[in-house]
């Protein structure tokens, strides 16, 4: 047993303390002892609600990640026509990764070329057709790979005409190049891309390609071809 | 029981409003109800009392701004809080509604946690 710093103890063999000196150290550790109980119960408390606080955020931060992806799924899976898609897809990027300026081209296969068909922030008409293959558009989405600039330091995250662009999201179904996403700029108060915005690409890559495809070939066919055909159904599952 | 409170979401984008709604969610006692634009609002406005309102500005038919307006002219709703949703850039939409009577603002990309705090916070929900 430790001896108090307050009142100690000195042993002294030939003389025991008497009873009023026991009693004194007695009351003296039961202050000191009581004393390192409220600063450890108030350090546990601060140290668990900080914890507490801390697994909250994080909580609150995955729900609202998982809700960002729950409803870009659900609105590119609920959009049927081409013009609805390419809503969704822009909205995406402009509401959910936080994109100022950005352009949604499309592959022209005849030409083989990338076409800007939507966008926020500068005149998709002046944009010209980018060649496949070419320049970090071109080349990302010739190769299917995600480009995403690594700024210099003190750059920010601004990217833009000047510096490249920001990020390439080639989209693409398992068999076809369907287009890309070039952000230029991200939004003033979006210092750099986060965690989701690689999953919202992912998302936009391989279902934001489907939906786009479909729906354009869906519009682009006669209307007696677009009625469901039991028969085909059929045929396809034998 | 406690009586439910009733939200208002107004919002042409369908993904904003449902991550909105989805946020919103998470406040229990809170109803939500939708609106695509200004003028569906002030519909919906005209059929039940609303605890509280989450607009955009940029909308087709009647833009926030304008609703903002109506709204506070209106009797029913005049002390309705309402918070407004902009992009950083967009100062001065965000101050035209401020001084027409918003309560507080949004920026996008919104953050569920910021949504659910400020309506709370309106509330005076703890």
């Amino acid at each position: 047993m430790r001896t108090s710093k307050h009142t100690p103890v000195k042993p002294d063999a030939s003389t025991p303390p008497s009873p009023v000196d026991v009693e004194a150290e007695v009351d003296a550790l039961r202050r000191r002892v009581a004393a390192l109980e409220n600063e450890l119960r108030g350090r546990s408390d601060g140290d668990a609600d900080s914890l507490v606080e801390a697994r909250c955020a994080d909580i609150e931060a995955d729900h609202h990640n998982l809700a960002q992806l729950y409803v870009a799924t659900h609105q590119i899976h609920a959009a049927v026509g081409f013009r609805e898609v390419v809503q969704v897809v822009t909205e995406i990027v402009l509401n959910l990764v936080g994109a100022a300026r950005f352009q949604l081209f499309l592959y022209d296969e005849r030409r083989d070329s990338l076409c800007a068909i939507a966008g926020e922030g500068a005149d998709v008409a002046a944009v010209p057709p980018v060649p496949l293959g070419q320049g970090v558009v071109g080349a990302a989405a010739g190769r299917r790979e995600r480009y995403v600039r690594t700024a210099p330091p003190g750059d920010g995250a601004g990217g833009g005409p000047e510096g490249g662009p920001l990020v390439v999201v080639p989209l693409a179904t398992v068999e076809d190049l369907v287009g890309a996403v070039v952000i230029d700029a991200l939004l003033p108060h979006k210092p750099s891309l986060m965690a989701i915005d690689d999953e919202l690409f992912d998302l936009l890559s391989a279902h934001g390609a489907a939906a786009l495809a479909g729906a354009l070939l869906r519009e682009q066919a006669p209307p007696e071809v677009r009625r469901l055909d039991i028969d085909v159904a059929r045929a396809l599952l034998s | 029981m406690a009586e439910p409170l009733h939200a208002l979401v107004v919002e042409d984008s369908p993904t904003m409003r449902q991550l909105i709604v989805f946020a919103l969610s998470r406040i229990r006692t809170l109803k939500v109800v939708e609106a695509d634009d200004g003028v569906d609002a002030l519909k919906k406005l005209a059929q039940r009392r609303f605890d509280v309102m989450i607009t955009d500005i940029n909308m087709p038919m009647m833009d926030g701004l304008k609703l903002v307006s109506m709204v506070r002219n209106n009797e029913s709703h005049r002390d309705m809080p309402i918070v407004i949703i902009t992009t950083e850039g967009a100062q001065e939409d965000r101050q035209r509604a401020l001084s027409l009577g918003a309560n507080a603002y949004i920026t996008k990309p919104i953050q569920a946690p910021q949504v659910i705090q400020k309506v709370k916070e309106l509330l005076k929900l703890p």
